[in-house]
């Protein structure tokens, strides 16, 4: 413990007065009518504007929602308890909003920008950012270029996610849609390592406590907390909490898109999100529609999503993006990103519910995970039939996207012929020939948890795949062989590695790569 | 939940009745009275919310209660409440009608609350100087005594608030300390 002399108190207790303002100020004022549900009614409040921040008598904030003829509706950040009928609430002025910085790395916090992970308060310069803000225009983005290695070969190869882009994970519970989740981020710390981290936020959204905690720890135990932040809003939070804590996980993701960084949220997952929204709306008596979510529930998740953005690499025009907060005007730097990787749990696997297509129309592609494939033992369970990624394409690096250019029509076919083949009978040679391809890429694509692969190895192991050169390896085998096999290019050829990583694919190093995999085949026969 | 949206309504009609009449002063006399009648007799107001109570009991004990003392306009309008089943918001209508009166009238209703019982002297001062920030011509100073707040005073106006008691300075110092900034370091 260090050493605390008398004046140092004294200091900081005179530090903390003399923020304190005596002077008393002209309030605008409103009278609670009505309080309950995590909602209040309030008389009063004439000029109070949508969306701003209001603070009752014992400090708890809430946010203005609707704005009716004789009443105010809020919704408290905060209990409850201790409102009563009569009680005045004060305006303040300010549009809710959090404060972001640098010290938020490697921390747990709440909806209000909050540490809950009792290691002190945030350190550092903090910025303070809106928690509703307007997506980047036209002229201040660019093309998605960049890949964002999620270490799963399975998306690296066939549904790849560029930096910017929206990619939605989709699935039933218990398919692995966090896992994927959670390995995308393990993955990064290769970049973090390389000095050029790309900040990861997760974003829990009315889940377990428990949960929460247990991927914290998995988190920190992969050396992933150094650059992830986790904006938490559990399901015993308040649930206008739950539904802007995505809104929160935005905003710290825009401070670094906007200084220039790459950053990666995970919103795990939106459905609940939306939930919570239609308990809010509900209770705010505004109008039900399809499955009693309000209105404007495709509004709340497009305005959400469209946040995501690669914002152009030119310093002067970013400087000019629209509805910048005038805390970061100074930080403003051209070509950061935001990617987005938002998650959606269906109910027997029903993608035609309301809030599934709503997401999958707004996002850039979907990875479609299947609670049977998961069962057979195929994990990640992808259906690759369905995922798709629609702007991905052009952010694989050049040495991926010539190895794995056939391997998600390869793969397609496959499961067509695969069906088929189950009623029996004679199979011709070209049929035969597909199935054990299929089979054999199908071993390539299983991964195990938490073991993110680099791209220039799954360049290495897919170009095996692809290009038939496993055949004679039993189907049992194949991932005894990867093992045995990466380890062998990383110990004998790591020069080849090295230039499948830049995302080229000389000839002679695919011949002695070639070679290397020829002379191990034999034992895995 | 007071249904404040009837209330209005209903006290605009009789606004403008009274003032097509030429009875404004009156009427606002008569809401005086049974605003004092309301204030000072919670069983009457559960009778008017009763909705056991039969109609005519209702009118029958309206008449006993009031007993000629409210003027023609005042007697009609309550009798159209009872029959529209509305007696049960008769307080929010005499309020909203005297806020209406005020607005028509351009008095403003301020509310002062001080620690101590304050002296004339002191109250106009107040009104001085807030009629000359606002712009306020006609100000009805309604003063009222709270110890809880130490010393100091809160002015209220208009869904405005003038909060310069003590109360509010030791709450806003005790809301300073609970963050406190400091016991990470120490730790």
């Amino acid at each position: 413990m260090v050493e605390i002399k008398p004046d140092e108190i004294s200091a900081i207790l005179r530090q903390q007065l003399s923020n304190f303002n005596a002077s008393a100020d002209l309030e605008e004022v409103g009278t609670v009518l009505q309080v309950g549900d995590g909602i209040a009614r309030v008389y009063g409040l004439n000029n109070v504007r949508s969306g701003e921040l209001v603070e009752f008598e014992n400090g708890t904030a809430a946010i203005a929602l609707n704005l009716e003829e004789d009443n105010v509706g809020v919704v408290l950040m905060g209990e409850s308890t201790g409102i009563k009928e009569g009680d005045k609430v004060r305006r303040t002025g300010k549009i809710a909003s959090i404060k972001v910085g640098e010290g938020l790395v490697g921390r747990v916090i709440n909806t209000l920008g909050e540490p809950i992970d009792g290691k002190g308060h945030i350190t550092g310069e903090l910025y303070e950012m809106p928690i509703e803000r307007k997506a980047p225009g036209v002229i201040y983005r660019e093309p998605v270029k960049e890949p964002l290695q999620t270490g799963i070969k399975a998306i690296d190869a066939m549904i790849p996610v560029g930096r910017g882009q929206r990619e939605l994970v989709i699935g039933d519970r218990q398919t692995g849609k966090t896992a994927i989740c959670i390995d995308t981020i393990i993955n990064q710390k290769e970049f973090f390592d390389a000095g050029k981290p790309v900040y990861c936020i997760y974003v829990a959204i009315g889940q377990k406590a428990s949960t929460i905690a247990g991927v914290m720890k998995t988190l920190s135990d992969n050396g992933a907390m150094a650059y992830t932040t986790i904006v938490a809003a559990s399901a015993a939070d308040p649930a206008p909490q739950q539904f802007y804590a995505p809104f929160a996980g935005a905003a710290i993701g825009e401070y670094f898109r906007d200084t220039g960084r790459p950053a990666l949220i995970i919103y795990d997952d939106l459905s609940k999100q939306a939930v919570a929204y239609r308990e809010v709306s509900l209770l705010l008596r505004r109008p039900p529609g399809r499955e009693a979510y309000p209105g404007d529930v495709f509004y709340l998740h497009s305005r959400l999503l469209e946040r995501a953005a690669k914002i152009i690499n030119n310093d002067a025009v970013a400087k000019n993006m629209n509805d910048l907060p005038e805390s970061i005007k100074h930080l403003v730097k051209g070509g950061g990103s935001l990617t987005a990787l938002p998650i959606i749990e269906t109910q027997a696997g029903d993608v035609s519910a309301y809030i599934p297509t709503n997401v999958i129309s707004i996002t850039d592609g979907q990875i479609f995970l299947e609670g049977n494939l998961f069962n057979a033992g195929i994990r990640p369970a992808i259906n690759v039939g369905i995922s798709v990624s629609r702007v991905g394409g052009n952010a694989q690096i050049k040495s991926m996207k010539k190895v794995a250019g056939t391997l998600k029509l390869d793969q397609a076919l496959y499961r067509e012929m695969e069906a088929f083949s189950k009623f029996g009978g004679d199979l011709d040679a070209a049929t035969k020939l597909v199935l054990d391809k299929g089979a054999r890429n199908v071993e390539i694509l299983k991964q195990p948890q938490y073991t993110p692969f680099s791209v220039e190895r799954q360049v290495a192991i897919i170009y095996l795949g692809t290009q038939g050169l496993l055949r004679e390896v039993a189907v049992k085998k194949v991932k005894a062989f990867e093992d045995h096999f990466l380890l062998e290019m990383t110990n004998k050829l790591p020069d080849v590695l090295a230039e499948f990583k830049k995302g080229n694919l000389p000839d002679d190093g695919v011949k002695k790569m070639v070679e290397l995999a020829k002379s191990l085949i034999p034992q895995y026969k | 939940m007071p249904n404040l949206r009837i209330a209005s309504r209903y006290a605009k009609s009789l606004v403008d009745l009274a003032t097509e009449k030429g009875a404004l002063e009156n009427v606002y006399a008569d809401m005086q009275f049974l605003k004092a009648v309301t204030g000072a007799s919670k069983d009457f107001v559960n009778l008017l919310r009763s909705p056991v109570i039969k109609a005519d009991k209702k009118q029958a004990i309206i008449n006993a209660v009031v007993n000629g003392k409210t003027g023609e306009i005042t007697t009609a309008f309550i009798k159209l409440l009872i029959n529209k089943g509305r007696e049960a918001d008769l307080p929010e209508i005499i309020a909203a009608f005297i806020d209406q009166y005020n607005a028509v009238k351009g008095i403003h209703i301020v509310q002062l609350t001080t620690a101590v019982e304050v002296d004339d002297t002191i109250k106009q001062r107040l009104v001085s100087q807030l009629k000359a920030d606002t712009g306020f011509t006609k100000v009805e100073l309604q003063s009222k005594v709270n110890p809880d707040l130490i010393g100091g005073f809160v002015l209220e106006y208009n869904n405005n608030l003038i909060d310069a008691s003590i109360l509010r300075d030791l709450k806003d110092i005790k809301k300073q300390f609970s963050t406190n900034l400091f016991v990470h370091n120490i730790r």
